[in-house]
């Protein structure tokens, strides 16, 4: 019975990935394209929810050519997908910036500094984006493919979990305004 | 009496700097987060409850914190799985076998800011969603046990997709959903709401287990029904929340005006 229902759930897991509408950001695994006999230690490319790759070398800090604080395979996601009003542009890049200083953060002052900016990032996409039915998909697309593209090989994404195990038992109140860069 | 004075001085300077400004409305909501959710997720679900919450509640205003947790071994087996079925596994057994240890150092931190907030007045609810609600509910133990004791009719659950038996020691309030892989826990909470489209009112049937345990991606998600009626429930809880009782106690002065300061 037992044997039974853990088939059941397996199942149940591995059904839930292969859906099409499969929400990525439930499990961190479930990373599209993403082989399932993919090694150990190799990096792991994630094949996003757009047309562009992101950029897979150059370690954590990536390649970032105009220097203005945002891998330029981060900024070419937000001139394709999230450049639809210059504020909506703003609020990505800003969520770029504090994604990426919290993947880089090793010290645990440094990343709740970092978490503290992702706040910030978050809940300013969420004021330009407010409304709770008609701007749901667009708020909750640009916060997981930030995200997503942020720690997109398995160096990035070990470390980005580094940090957030660095922050396990924070508490971050709401953060103050101004909360949009 | 310097003492005393320098105390209440400060009391009266705190509220004019800007950064405690939107942190004094009388009610906090609290999100304590799930399994295997990193911290931008937890922004992001904080974020949507507060946008259908709004800032408001009865005339009153409402912040919205972030009680973080960290998933440790279930994001190790992560990393160190070379095989997405294997991993499967593993989180099956995990939630099958369902042995969960609150790390207690962990919420010391939760639980001091549960209580600075209804020290200054405050009302607090936590919304728990999954493994969150262990955390909840010891945090609120430990609330209730300290030695200078605090209103604990200011401080509330509302519990999403819990695996818990209770709610703060009640068999209320909490909604999980008829699909939520949650419900296969064993002693959890049953089920106590079919998911339906927003739209058609079809009974949902398929989206995945592990889907339709997403606070964001279900719970609060526009296309289905649990939206409203979790808004419904929180805003119930919100209303049942008792004003702090102003407190003078021997020995160290505890002030409570109905508004933080």
């Amino acid at each position: 019975m037992l044997i039974r229902l853990l088939i059941i759930l397996v199942i149940l897991f591995v059904s839930a990935c292969d859906e099409d509408d499969f929400d990525e950001s439930d499990s961190p695994f479930c990373i599209p394209g993403a082989s399932a006999d993919a090694p150990a230690g190799a990096p792991e490319e994630v094949s996003s929810l757009t047309e562009i790759q992101g950029q897979t070398a150059a370690g954590l800090t990536g390649i970032d050519d105009n220097a203005n604080g945002i891998r330029d395979d981060i900024d070419q996601l937000i001139e394709q997908k999230f450049s639809y009003t210059p504020e909506i542009k703003r609020a990505a890049e800003q969520e770029a910036r504090a994604l990426q200083q919290f993947m880089e953060a090793t010290t645990k002052e440094a990343a709740l500094n970092a978490a503290e900016q992702m706040a910030r990032a978050t809940r300013c996409t969420f004021k330009i984006l407010s409304d709770p039915i008609r701007d749901y998909e667009k708020r909750q697309a640009l916060s997981k493919e930030m995200e997503a593209w942020t720690v997109n090989t398995k160096e990035r994404l070990t470390k980005y979990l580094e940090s957030s195990q660095l922050i396990g038992g924070a508490y971050f109140m709401q953060p103050v305004e101004p909360v949009c860069d | 009496m310097k003492l005393l004075f320098l105390s209440l001085s400060l009391l009266l300077v705190v509220p004019f700097a800007p950064a405690q400004q939107n942190n004094c409305e009388p009610f906090r909501v609290v999100l304590n987060n799930g399994e295997l959710t990193t911290p931008k997720q937890a922004f992001t679900a904080l974020n949507e409850l507060a946008v259908n919450l709004g800032n408001s509640h009865a005339d009153e205003g409402v912040t919205y914190d972030l009680a973080y947790n960290y998933s440790a071994d279930a994001f190790q087996e992560l990393l160190q799985s070379s095989d997405q079925r294997q991993w499967y596994v593993n989180l099956a057994r995990r939630v099958y076998n369902w042995k969960y240890q609150v790390n207690t150092p962990e919420l010391n931190e939760h639980v001091e800011k549960y209580r600075e907030a209804i020290l200054h007045g405050q009302k607090v609810l936590v919304v728990s969603h999954s493994q969150g609600n262990f955390h909840t509910n010891l945090a609120r133990q430990m609330l209730a046990n300290q030695k200078s004791a605090i209103s604990m009719d200011s401080f509330g659950i509302f519990g999403v997709a819990t695996p818990a038996n209770q709610v703060g020691g009640k068999p209320t309030p909490y909604l999980t959903n008829h699909l939520d892989i949650i419900t296969s826990v064993p002693s959890s909470l049953p089920a106590n709401w079919t998911l339906r489209r927003a739209d058609s009112g079809k009974i949902v049937d398929h989206i995945g287990s592990i889907r339709a345990h997403s606070f964001s991606g279900t719970y609060l998600s526009p296309y289905y029904d649990s939206r409203p009626e979790i808004v419904k429930g929180i805003k119930q809880q919100l209303s049942q929340l008792k004003d702090p009782p102003k407190v003078v106690n021997s020995g160290s002065m505890t002030v409570n005006s109905g508004s933080c300061f």
